[in-house]
């Protein structure tokens, strides 16, 4: 007997099945690592404000990247395996995501100099590592995907490789970079797959 | 367990409980608009028996059909009506009264309502 689907998890799993949203998360971290490594070596621009860039891009690129990557399904994945209208964010999940923003910026800007104090910078690297595991974990725990339980173990292997090797700005960058890139990699063959799948599938019917 | 906890078991609306239809509703409730191709993928549901069910919601004022073309190609695409948005967030109450009911049977049937 099939068992009654869970609506939004279906569509959040629909959302990542072509592996674009890898893809596109993935170039977005490397860009974001890349900018800010040149920034911050260019010597252009303040630690400081480097930090605080990084809420801003997400906040603008966040939103923008949702619109961009559903005009890229709606011509390489929706008429294949069928289309999706997702729900509107209300104004309240706007605000939230904003709040959001502010808040992991205010915590880079007050909260990291204050930590840093106390615990040794060096583990700075693992902990970014850690928290990007974390969401791949739960990705890969609530969407039922386990290629994001590969993801979360390789964030871990690079944060500790890049605390121990490196200093910890550097390997914080190194962490988002490698993570970046690991996406694309693994969001470009979940793609190739996927396209690869449907067609057979079109070509059966 | 008491006989009033089942007493309403009867103002389930039968028409999403029928599981063809629960598993179309559900997934309809998370979107905004889904094609045909969409649903038959995630229901597991045929041609044949996704499109009577469609039609029968449709009937029933839950679901909204609208059929286009994207390009030279025909496009199903469902949404939920307001009233099928309700009948499904009542059904889903209604159901969790229930379930609520049978764990804990101590509860008499007014305090199982309000809770």
């Amino acid at each position: 007997m099939q068992p009654v689907p869970d609506g939004r998890r279906c569509t959040r799993r629909y959302w990542m099945i072509d592996g674009l949203p890898e893809l596109f998360m993935g170039g977005a971290l490397l860009s974001i690592s890349i900018i800010l490594f040149a920034l911050r070596f260019g010597g252009a621009l303040s630690f400081d404000t480097v930090l605080a860039l990084i809420p801003v891009l997400l906040l603008i690129g966040m939103p923008f990247g949702r619109h961009v990557l559903d005009a890229i399904k709606s011509r390489t994945t929706y008429p294949y395996t069928g289309y999706v209208e997702y729900a509107r964010s209300g104004w309240s999940q706007y605000l939230a995501s904003i709040l959001i923003g502010f808040i992991i910026g205010w915590m880079l800007i007050e909260v990291l100099p204050r930590i840093s104090l106390s615990v040794s910078p060096q583990v700075f690297p693992l902990i970014t590592a850690a928290i990007f595991a974390l969401v791949m974990f739960c990705n890969g725990y609530f969407l039922g995907m386990q290629r994001f339980y590969a993801l979360a173990l390789f964030c871990l292997l690079v944060g500790g490789g890049a605390s121990l090797a490196t200093d910890w700005y550097t390997g914080c960058l190194t962490v988002i970079g490698l993570t970046g890139v690991w996406l694309v990699v693994s969001g470009g063959v979940t793609f190739w797959r996927y396209r690869r799948m449907s067609h057979h599938q079109e070509y059966a019917e | 367990m008491t006989d009033a906890h089942y007493y309403h078991i009867d103002t389930l609306d039968r028409f999403i409980h029928e599981p063809a239809r629960l598993m179309i509703v559900a997934l309809l409730y998370s979107v905004e608009r889904a094609d045909f191709l969409y649903l038959q993928r995630e229901t597991g549901l045929t041609k044949g028996n996704l499109s009577a069910q469609l039609s029968k919601l449709e009937q029933a004022g839950y679901v909204q059909i609208e059929k286009t073309f994207r390009g030279k190609m025909p496009l199903t695409v469902c949404s939920l009506t307001v009233e099928g948005r309700r009948a499904f967030e009542q059904y889903r109450a209604r159901l969790q009264q229930l379930m609520t009911a049978a764990q804990h049977p101590d509860l008499s049937a007014g305090q199982v309502a309000c809770s």
